[in-house]
């Protein structure tokens, strides 16, 4: 019964990245404009790829198959930030980061010979990206000149990105120390919320839709006085 | 049996680590995400008030600019409806048609009263001209035109008004000039009506690319605080008049005390080679 439910839920993880990569197609005029939303299609479709491999893939030629999502979640992810983030030392701190995590993640799996669940660099991935999408949320914050944060698509993005991320990196962490059995129980957890993410990720693209359509007004718009 | 407890134990230790980790991160994205919405809404509404506010005293300038141009225009119209115009219909009676058929002294006589009456009138143009722009400012410049309204002050007696302009080789632009005239009429204005000063004293220097001129007198003033508050009162016309005739110009007020506590002091400040607000030269 546990291990229906596991399924069904690993496997509507799967299709939930079918979710943004639909509703981007489907609206691809207005969608395929942005460079941000273009990555986020590929993502989708990449990691549609990798999750479903299970299905199509034997056990054995699975074995890097974690590192490779890990390394296209933080490309991914660093790109997406570092495309919204303005401070340009930032910008070039990101991408340093990702040569080094992609360096980091080439050593764990050749140098190493990791194979698998890899705690390391799931949990590097987490703090880095959660460090960065900090940095954005406070860069939004202090951006009070046109309109509310919400109302932009990049934040419920950097949300998803964070739930997902933060929720999930302790489960990643334990993952090398616990038993299969327990960690099997605490793995839905992280379907859940990649579920999430993907929600989030529907949401933005959603409001980036609507927006197109009908574009907000400033936060707290007025009639300036006709002098 | 004793390891199997163990290994329960600490099972339980690594899944509680887990369950409040995660429970924990969870919390903190959540709270940090509702933390930065609540705060910048309140940032922006708080911003949104200030524009508010700014607009405010905006309005209040400028419907005080008009005021006062309506109040120099009624007194304009006043001054020729009861001043000129009663001149002149009297020097229309003096030469009337019966002049024809008078006596040779008494056409003489008529003549020389109309002549005086119509020379009154011509000064009284001229004074109403003269307070609309000053003759002085126009030809000689804002020093020869403040030094003037010293003496004119100084002469009736009652104060003791100077002025001392150390660098002023280079005039400012005639618009300029006029601006600064106006604001040290309106202060001298508010010195003579409400401080009971017994001097007035005006320097002028530069300081880089800024115009100064400070106003020192010995009566009851104000300080920045009293003109901010002034400034934002429904009271205070004069006052909102400099302010507005200063943002024209970008420049700056500051009422203070002198350090000896003893005098208060003006200071403008106008940056020399800036350009007006274009709204100010198609009013002007």
């Amino acid at each position: 019964m546990t291990k229906t439910i596991e399924s069904l839920f690993i496997f509507l993880g799967t299709l939930s990245d079918l979710l943004p990569l639909l509703l981007i197609l489907f609206y691809f005029k207005t969608c395929g404009k942005v460079i941000v939303l273009k990555a986020v299609a590929i993502s989708c479709v990449i990691f549609f790829l990798l999750n479903s491999s299970h299905y199509y893939l034997s056990a054995k030629s699975r074995d890097f198959i974690y590192p490779f999502f890990t390394v296209c979640e933080f490309i991914f992810f660093a790109f997406f930030l570092r495309f919204h983030i303005k401070n340009k030392t930032v910008q070039k701190l990101i991408l340093a980061s990702t040569a080094l995590f992609v360096l980091f993640a080439i050593s764990e799996v050749f140098i190493i010979k990791l194979s698998g669940l890899d705690s390391v660099l799931i949990g590097v991935e987490s703090i880095v990206i959660i460090i960065f999408s900090f940095y954005y949320l406070y860069e939004q914050m202090n951006d009070v000149s046109d309109q509310f944060i919400y109302n932009k698509f990049h934040f419920w993005i950097t949300v998803g990105i964070m739930i997902y991320l933060g929720g999930s990196f302790f489960i990643y962490i334990f993952a090398n120390q616990v038993d299969k059995n327990i960690l099997q129980q605490w793995w839905i957890i992280t379907v859940i919320l990649y579920i999430v993410k993907n929600i989030f990720f529907v949401i933005a693209i959603s409001m980036f839709i609507r927006q197109r359509k009908d574009p907000p007004r400033s936060a707290y718009h007025y009639s300036p006085y006709l002098n | 049996m004793h390891n199997l407890l163990l290994q329960v134990k600490t099972f339980s230790g690594v899944s509680s680590a887990m369950f409040l980790g995660t429970l924990g991160m969870l919390v903190l994205v959540i709270g940090l995400v509702i933390f930065i919405i609540v705060h910048q809404r309140r940032v922006m509404r708080y911003q949104f008030q200030l524009q508010q506010m700014e607009q405010e005293q905006q309005r209040l300038l400028i419907k005080a600019s008009v005021r006062l141009q309506e109040e120099e225009r009624q007194r304009i119209a006043a001054d020729l409806h009861d001043d000129a115009g009663p001149l002149l219909a009297t020097a229309r009676l003096y030469l009337n048609e019966n002049l024809v058929n008078m006596d040779k002294a008494s056409q003489l006589q008529s003549i020389f009263q109309a002549r005086q009456i119509l020379d009154d009138t011509i000064q009284l143009v001229r004074n109403i001209s003269h307070s609309l722009m000053p003759p002085t400012l126009k030809n000689f410049g804002l020093e020869s035109a403040i030094n003037d309204l010293m003496q004119k002050i100084s002469g009736s007696g009652a104060i003791n008004a100077s002025s001392r302009f150390h660098e002023y080789r280079d005039r400012i632009k005639s618009e300029k000039e006029l601006i600064v005239f106006r604001i040290v009429q309106e202060l001298i204005n508010n010195i003579l009506k409400h401080s009971n000063a017994s001097f007035i004293h005006i320097t002028q220097n530069m300081s880089g690319n800024k115009f100064i001129l400070r106003l020192h007198h010995d009566g009851k003033g104000i300080e920045q605080s009293d003109f901010e508050r002034l400034n934002k009162s429904n009271i205070g016309l004069g006052l909102k008049n400099i302010s507005s005739r200063l943002r024209v110009a970008h420049g700056r007020i500051l009422f203070e005390k002198d350090a000896s506590q003893s005098y208060y002091k003006v200071t403008v400040e106008i940056p020399k080679d800036e350009e007006l607000e274009p709204s100010y030269m198609v009013n002007h």
